[in-house]
């Protein structure tokens, strides 16, 4: 018995590893409303259309429905506790949020480990709600704002 | 049987060279020899304690102990098993967390390059995808580069990093 328990206990930790990708419940659950758009681009596509050689993926949310906005922002909240925020500006009725968390990922191997590091930039105005989160190996504050600017 | 053979399988049986056959021989003869010397004494002693723990222990005793041996080798059958099936379910389910690790990394995976959803209809058109991308990271540039505009203007000149 105390070997099984010692089983399920060192199996426990590989399973909340495996649970980190928040947003993709929410690009699932956006996807199927009116008014909704959710894009997820590969790090393939991304390089394809000139992004740096370290991204990996972009998943993408946009609300345009008045009502689901608040519920969008609500969702992000719940999701952005695991999050260090680097940047909050709300500027004419315009909130901007910038997340960062870096998030340990197996190799293709299955073994190596390495650390992505994890950018979810919110923005909510009245008309729209947009979350972007772009994931990659080695990406600073600049590089992904320009990712976004210049795709 | 006469006294000199007996005497031969005596001192074969306590050497530990007697066959089954022999071993019988000896022990019907001391339970049927009424008047022995006083050198088979013991002997008779010794094979009468064995024939009467013989005849007690068989059927009885095998009825009380076979239940408990039964059971203890279920027990330890069942405790195998059961460690077995943990094991396996153990590997299966740090398999399914690699993998499931693995497939997050190379999301979106299955060989597609993009997943688009407008309205909630999914769109296999790239031309409309790279569209609406652009569209939605638009929006989210030109809010970014408006917050940016009102941080300048308050002369920050380095972002640090804030714990939320």
């Amino acid at each position: 018995m105390k070997r099984l328990i010692l089983l399920i206990m060192l199996c426990l930790p590989s399973v909340a590893m495996a649970q980190t990708d928040h947003i993709a419940p929410l690009v699932d659950k956006y996807s199927t409303k009116k008014n909704c758009s959710t894009v997820v681009l590969s790090g393939d596509m991304l390089r394809s259309m000139g992004a740096n050689a370290g991204v990996e993926y972009m998943q993408m949310i946009a609300v345009e429905d008045v009502k689901l906005i608040g519920e969008l922002k609500s969702d992000i909240e719940a999701i952005a506790k695991g999050y260090s925020l680097l940047m909050a500006v709300n500027s004419s009725g315009e909130l901007v949020k910038i997340y960062h968390v870096t998030q340990v990922f197996k190799g293709e191997n299955g073994n190596k480990r390495k650390e992505l590091q994890e950018y979810l930039i919110v923005s909510i105005s009245e008309s729209e709600g947009v979350v972007v989160r772009l994931v990659g190996n080695d990406i600073k504050l600049n590089e992904a704002t320009s990712i976004l600017e210049n795709l | 049987m006469e006294f000199n053979e007996v005497k031969i399988l005596v001192e074969k049986y306590l050497d530990g060279n007697t066959s089954l056959e022999e071993e019988k021989l000896l022990s019907q003869y001391f339970s049927q020899c009424e008047v022995l010397p006083d050198e088979f004494r013991s002997m008779k002693m010794l094979f009468t304690s064995l024939n009467e723990i013989r005849e007690a222990t068989p059927a009885k005793v095998e009825m009380k102990v076979a239940p408990t041996i039964k059971r203890a080798r279920w027990r330890a059958w069942s405790y195998h098993i059961g460690i077995g099936v943990a094991a396996s379910v153990a590997v299966v389910m740090l398999l399914t967390a690699l993998f499931k690790d693995n497939g997050t990394e190379s999301y979106p995976g299955m060989g597609k390059e993009f997943i688009c959803y407008v309205d909630g209809k999914q769109v296999d058109d790239w031309t409309i995808a790279h569209a609406e991308t652009n569209r939605i990271l638009g929006e989210v540039a030109s809010n970014m580069e408006q917050a940016m505009s009102g941080i300048r203007r308050l002369h920050i000149p380095v972002l640090e990093e804030n714990k939320n």
